[in-house]
């Protein structure tokens, strides 16, 4: 029993309290939500996290099933998060984009191959025989240049050189093909990166980053191969 | 009269419809197209100029048969050849220097293809200059190493 002194008010500030009632309605609020099925995308994911992590384990891929691309990572990447080992899987998902990029870059040369422009050109392998087909075909637009990825060097035109080859060839706008170079309309030549961005086919610049994504990931599968910190700890179904 | 019995002198020169330049440098060449030329009839009243100046029209074509390697069956190595016959109509010989003129007005047509942006003085304007100071029809050949049909 507690005796207000004569002529104070009968209640005081209590900051502590007033959080704590706060708090309970909140978790009162989302209770009730709940019951009439209402959550948030958050703590759905959290809950289908913990479901898939409780949930059967996955067994990982055996060392031949690790190294089939794309699906061998993303497989190590699922089994990773269901271990909790979301470093590893990060370091999976990126070699399952890694495996993808030199896919991504066939389809797009097959679908070239489709239009006829193939790994090597038949016929003349002069520039401008090259430059003849890509227009004819559509592939190289009004406006376009075609782009030599290694440079002619003062070699004309009209003269057989496998540098003309259609896989060694990149249709560019006419600016940032000339920006390669040199200044154009007023505009500064391009810095060194965007040189090798622009002045590279996709496969240039997609092959090694792909051969280097399967080493990295050769490499982690031969020397670390089921011994994540969590798996460890963790027994998997054979 | 095909091409083989044509007795053509290579290299020989075609002029298509389009007044693009084709060169050929032997009868195997000449006789084999990918599947575009066909499918567009591409070489239909196309003009052969061969090293003596003699001159034929291309009436029609047909395919044969298949030609070069297995491999170009591979979208990546093809297109696929195949082997053409051409149905000849003898024209009358034309001079070096209206082949001199035909040339150039086909690299006026595709200029495009010979030069980048801003080099047309650099570029093209020699190259048309050394068109015209050729002397035989095979130097023509030499100096553009004009296409053939097997990448069309």
């Amino acid at each position: 029993m507690v005796s207000m002194p004569r002529g104070q008010p009968r209640t005081v500030p209590d900051p502590a309290g007033n959080l704590y009632d706060r708090e309970m309605a909140r978790v009162r609020a989302r209770r009730e939500a709940e019951d009439r099925g209402f959550r948030s995308p958050l703590d759905a994911a959290r809950d289908a996290l913990h479901d898939f992590q409780d949930g059967p384990a996955i067994p990982r891929p055996n060392l031949a099933e690790s190294f089939i691309p794309v699906v061998g990572p993303a497989w190590e990447a699922v089994a990773d998060v269901q271990d909790g080992n979301y470093g590893a899987a990060a370091f999976n998902t990126g070699m399952a984009v890694v495996d993808a990029l030199p896919i991504g870059v066939a389809i797009k040369g097959l679908n070239a191959a489709r239009k006829g422009v193939t790994v090597l050109k038949k016929g003349s392998v002069t520039a401008g025989a090259a430059a003849s087909r890509l227009r004819a075909w559509g592939i190289a637009k009004k406006g376009e240049e075609i782009h030599h990825t290694i440079p002619l060097k003062g070699t004309g035109r009209s003269v057989q050189d496998p540098r003309n080859h259609y896989a060694l060839l990149k249709v560019l706008p006419e600016e940032v093909h000339q920006r390669l170079t040199r200044s154009w309309n007023g505009r500064p030549r391009f810095d060194p990166i965007r040189q090798v961005w622009y002045g590279t086919t996709d496969w240039m610049k997609a092959v090694p980053v792909g051969l280097t994504g399967y080493a990295a990931d050769a490499w982690e599968n031969v020397t670390h191969p089921f011994t994540t910190p969590a798996a460890s700890s963790r027994a998997y179904p054979r | 009269m095909n091409c083989a019995d044509a007795g053509l002198h290579y290299p020989v020169l075609g002029f298509t419809r389009d007044l693009q330049i084709w060169g050929f440098k032997d009868l195997d060449a000449l006789t084999r197209c990918g599947p575009r030329t066909l499918r567009e009839n591409y070489q239909a009243d196309m003009e052969l100029i061969d090293a003596d100046g003699r001159r034929w029209r291309v009436r029609t074509f047909k395919r044969i048969g298949r030609a070069g390697s297995w491999l170009s069956l591979l979208l990546p190595f093809g297109p696929p050849q195949s082997r053409i016959e051409h149905e000849l109509e003898a024209m009358e010989p034309v001079s070096i220097q209206e082949v001199q003129r035909r040339t150039c007005a086909s690299m006026e047509a595709f200029s495009e293809n010979y030069f980048d942006a801003g080099e047309r003085e650099a570029e093209f304007a020699p190259l048309l200059a050394q068109v015209n100071r050729t002397r035989k029809i095979a130097d023509i050949y030499e100096l553009l190493q004009p296409d053939t049909f097997e990448p069309h």
